[in-house]
C-alpha cells in the first residue's frame, strides 16, 4: 500500500517542491524527536500526505525553519516544525508500517516482515500508549480483513472495506467533515484495489491471497494472461472510485492546495494509468 | 390521484402513448435541469408524482384499488428503500425475492453502488443487461456509470487537470441516484 500516493514532481513548481519536502523532512524529524530514531525508517509518502491535508484544512500557522539533514548534510533544507499534524502523522506512519509488516509475515511468511515487526515493536508500543483508540481500531479492521482473506473473499470491493475504514479512521480528527471522511474512505478503496492489481501476478505465483483471483475465478492460466482478463473491470473500478474521491476532494475547504492538487488530481490519475499498464515507477507512460 | 391526469393523456390511452408522455415529462422535470434552482423541490415532487402515476398505469392496466403484489412491485420497493438509504431493509426484502433475474441483478447493482462497491455494481448491471438485453433502464444506468468512468480515464491520459466543473457535475451523479431516477416505470413495464 505504500508509494502510490505521491506528488508528480516534474509538475511541481520549485517552491511547491520545497514546500512538500519541508513536510516530508519535517515529518522525519518529528518522528525521531517523538518516537526515537528507529521510527524514522517508517517515513512514508502516505503519512506525509496525511499531515499535508490535515494541516491544509486547519488554520494553524506553519513554522518553517532551515536546517541540515543528517543523511543529506550537503545542503540546507526547509523543515516544518512544531506541528500537531506532523506529530499525528508520525504516530500513524509507524502504525501503518508496523501492521503492514505484520501482515506480510502472516500472509507470506516474509522474513523481512518478522524482522521488521521485532525491530519496530518498541516504537509501536510507544505509539500504542498515546493512541490507544486508533491503534485498537486499526487492529480490529485488520482482523476483519484477515477473516475475509481466510474465507477467500471473492470480491475486491468487500476485501477493500476494512482498509477503506482504516483510512476513514485516520482522518477522523476532531472537526473532520463528512466530506473529508468520504474522501478518505474512497482513497482507502483506491489504494487497496491498486495494490491488489499491482501484486496480482506475484500473488498468483506465490499463492498469497488476492481478491481478484477469486472474483474472476482464476483457473491456473498464465498470470500475465489472467491479468489482462481482469484488467477492464479493475480499470472501471479504479477510475470510478477515483472520480468519487476527487469529487469529495474538490469540496474540501483547503487553504494551501498546490501540492495537494498535484497529488490528488494529477498523481492518482497517473499512478492508476501506470499500474494498469503494468509499469514500474519511472517507466513512464 | 388520477394517473391519466398527471401524465396528461386521455383515459384508455395505449401503452405507447402513456410511455411517450411519461418520458417527455421526466425530461421536463429532471433534477439535472433544476440544479441550483429554487424550484428544485417542486420539480422533484412533480417527478415523484409522475413516476407514481406511470407505475399505477403499468401495474395491470390500472383498475382502481388493485394493488399489484407482483414481483415487480416488490423489486421496486427495494429500489425505493435504497433511495432512502435503508440498505439493510432493502437487502432483507431482496433476499426474499427470486434471485438471478434481470431485476434482481439491477437491485443488487443499486445496493452495491450505494455501499460504495462499484466493481460489484458494474458486474450486476452487466448481468441484468445480459438477461434483458433490450431494457432501456439498465442501459441508461450502465451508460451513465461508464460515462463517469471514461471521463476520469481520459483525464488520466491527457494528464490535464480537470477544471471544467460544469461538465463534471453532469457525470458526477451518483450511480445509485441514477438507478432510482431512471427507474420510474420502465422497471415495471418490462416484467
Amino acid at each position: 500500500m505504500f508509494g502510490y500516493l505521491r506528488p508528480v514532481e516534474p509538475e511541481l513548481k520549485i517552491k511547491d517542491f520545497h514546500y512538500f519536502r519541508a513536510y516530508y523532512c519535517g515529518l522525519c524529524r518529528a518522528m525521531g524527536k517523538r518516537l526515537g530514531q528507529t521510527s524514522r525508517l517508517t517515513l512514508s509518502y502516505e503519512a506525509t500526505f496525511l499531515a499535508l491535508l490535515l494541516s491544509a484544512l486547519s488554520d494553524d500557522a506553519e513554522q518553517l525553519t532551515v536546517g541540515r539533514c543528517l543523511l543529506h548534510p550537503g545542503r540546507k533544507r526547509l523543515f516544518l516544525k512544531n506541528s500537531p499534524h506532523l506529530d499525528y502523522a508520525a504516530d500513524v506512519g509507524v502504525l501503518l508500517v508496523y501492521y503492514k509488516l505484520l501482515d506480510d509475515w502472516h500472509n507470506e511468511r516474509a522474513i523481512q516482515g518478522l524482522l521488521g515487526v521485532g525491530f519496530l515493536s518498541l516504537t509501536k508500543n510507544k505509539v500504542h500508549k498515546k493512541r490507544k483508540q486508533l491503534a485498537g481500531g486499526i487492529a480490529w479492521e485488520l482482523d476483519q480483513l484477515q477473516t475475509l482473506e481466510d474465507a477467500a473473499c471473492p470480491s475486491v470491493d468487500r476485501a477493500a472495506e476494512p482498509f477503506a475504514r482504516i483510512m476513514r479512521e485516520l482522518f477522523s480528527v476532531p472537526g473532520a467533515s463528512e466530506e473529508l471522511l468520504s474522501f478518505a474512505y474512497e482513497l482507502g478503496r483506491w489504494l487497496y484495489i491498486v495494490d491488489a492489481f499491482d501484486d496480482l501476478e506475484a500473488d498468483l505465483k506465490s499463492g498469497s491471497y488476492n481478491p481478484l483471483r477469486y472474483q474472476f475465478a482464476w483457473q491456473g492460466e498464465e498470470a500475465s494472461i489472467f491479468r489482462e482478463q481482469v484488467k477492464p473491470p479493475v480499470e472501471f473500478n479504479l477510475y470510478y472510485t477515483l472520480g468519487k474521491l476527487q469529487d469529495h476532494y474538490r469540496q474540501l475547504p483547503i487553504v494551501r492546495r498546490e501540492v495537494l492538487d498535484n497529488i490528488v488530481l494529477l498523481g492518482l490519475n497517473q499512478t492508476t494509468a501506470r499500474i494498469l499498464a503494468g509499469k514500474k515507477r519511472g517507466e513512464d507512460n | 390521484m388520477n394517473p391519466y391526469e398527471v401524465l396528461g393523456v386521455r383515459e384508455g390511452a395505449s401503452k405507447e402513448e402513456i410511455r411517450k408522455a411519461y418520458l417527455e415529462l421526466v425530461k421536463k422535470y429532471h433534477p439535472d435541469k433544476y440544479r441550483n434552482n429554487p424550484l428544485a423541490d417542486l420539480a422533484e415532487e412533480k417527478l415523484k408524482e409522475i413516476n407514481e402515476a406511470y407505475n399505477m398505469l403499468n401495474q395491470g392496466g390500472y383498475s382502481r384499488g388493485q394493488s399489484s403484489s407482483s414481483g415487480g412491485a416488490s423489486y421496486q420497493r427495494v429500489i425505493e428503500l435504497v433511495e432512502r438509504g435503508q440498505i439493510p431493509e432493502a437487502e432483507r426484502l431482496l433476499s426474499q425475492l427470486p434471485s438471478g433475474t434481470g431485476q434482481w441483478h439491477f437491485c443488487r447493482a443499486a445496493i452495491t453502488a450505494r455501499l460504495g462497491r462499484y466493481g460489484e455494481a458494474q458486474q450486476h448491471l452487466q448481468a441484468a443487461m445480459r438477461l434483458e438485453p433490450g431494457n432501456p433502464t439498465y442501459q441508461a444506468a450502465y451508460q451513465q456509470m461508464m460515462g463517469a468512468m471514461n471521463q476520469q480515464r481520459q483525464t488520466a491520459f491527457s494528464g490535464q487537470k480537470d477544471t471544467d466543473d460544469i461538465c463534471r457535475v453532469c457525470t458526477a451523479l451518483y450511480f445509485a441516484d441514477c438507478c432510482c431516477e431512471c427507474m420510474g416505470g420502465d422497471f415495471i413495464s418490462c416484467c
